[in-house]
């Protein structure tokens, strides 16, 4: 398995945390409006192209909306792809001795901050609104002795669940 | 002077399509080629799986030959 960040000798990641699939459906959703309008206008256009005294334009027309539909298809498809990686490489990595997080900005920008687990002090979860609890996602909030502000892991599917799982692995980092 | 009524078929015929159509196909070649190295190349480096590394690099290219290929094809297609 190749690793993102490197861990200290002896550290083991406990989890690996990304943001709910919601997020990135948003984002993607203009691609697919922007696709399936493009595939409506082609097939317009190549269906009046068939038609009556436009027919024998057709070998002209039709072509030309089909390279059309490979040209803008391939950037939509790009541009979605790139929504696609910049939400799959962001992530939070819970090992047994700190919180990771990894914020990728674009393709060349790349945000790694981490505190370890005895300074947390004290960890929160918000479900807001009627989409997020349909789909359980929302945000943890954990509270830490070093950072002058919160440290927030937005948009994480069933933050209940990691809330939880986080102070099990505090407490297990403590008994140690 | 004036100005000749053009319609819009006639115009295409006179112009050279087939070249600008291979010209576009070009270039978005050596865009596409350059944003995949660079997208590549963050997969490899960042993902935290190798399984999904892999899975996404096919379908991200898969997908991608897909549109070059009816690109390419509509090409051909109206030079016949």
């Amino acid at each position: 398995m190749t690793q993102a960040v490197a861990l200290a000798e002896g550290e083991n990641t406990v989890v690996v945390i990304r943001r709910h699939w919601y997020s990135l459906a948003v984002e993607g959703a203009l691609d697919v409006v922007i696709f399936l309008c493009l595939i409506g206008a082609i097939l317009f256009l190549d269906t009046v192209a068939l038609v009556g005294e436009n027919s024998k334009y057709a070998d002209t027309i039709v072509p030309l909306g089909f390279f059309a539909l490979g040209f803008f298809g391939l950037l939509v498809w790009m541009h979605f792809f790139a929504s696609w990686s910049d939400h799959w490489l962001d992530a939070w990595i819970i090992t047994d001795k700190r919180v990771i997080d990894i914020e990728q900005k674009g393709f060349f920008v790349r945000q790694v901050s981490s505190f370890p687990l005895d300074r947390i002090q004290d960890v929160t979860y918000t479900v807001s609104g009627i989409i997020p609890t349909w789909l359980h996602f929302g945000d943890v909030r954990i509270q830490t002795a070093s950072i002058s502000e919160d440290f927030i892991m937005r948009q994480i599917p069933f933050p209940q669940d990691v809330k939880e799982h986080l102070l099990n692995v505090i407490d297990n980092a403590r008994q140690k | 002077m004036y100005m000749k009524d053009i319609s819009f078929p006639v115009l295409l015929e006179s112009l050279p399509i087939e070249i600008i159509l291979w010209a576009i196909f070009g270039g978005i070649l050596i865009i596409f080629g350059a944003f995949s190295a660079i997208l590549l190349w963050h997969w490899k480096i960042y993902s935290t799986g190798k399984f999904t590394t892999v899975s996404n690099m096919v379908l991200y290219l898969s997908v991608s030959a897909g549109f070059l290929a009816i690109m390419i094809i509509s090409i051909f297609w109206y030079s016949l």
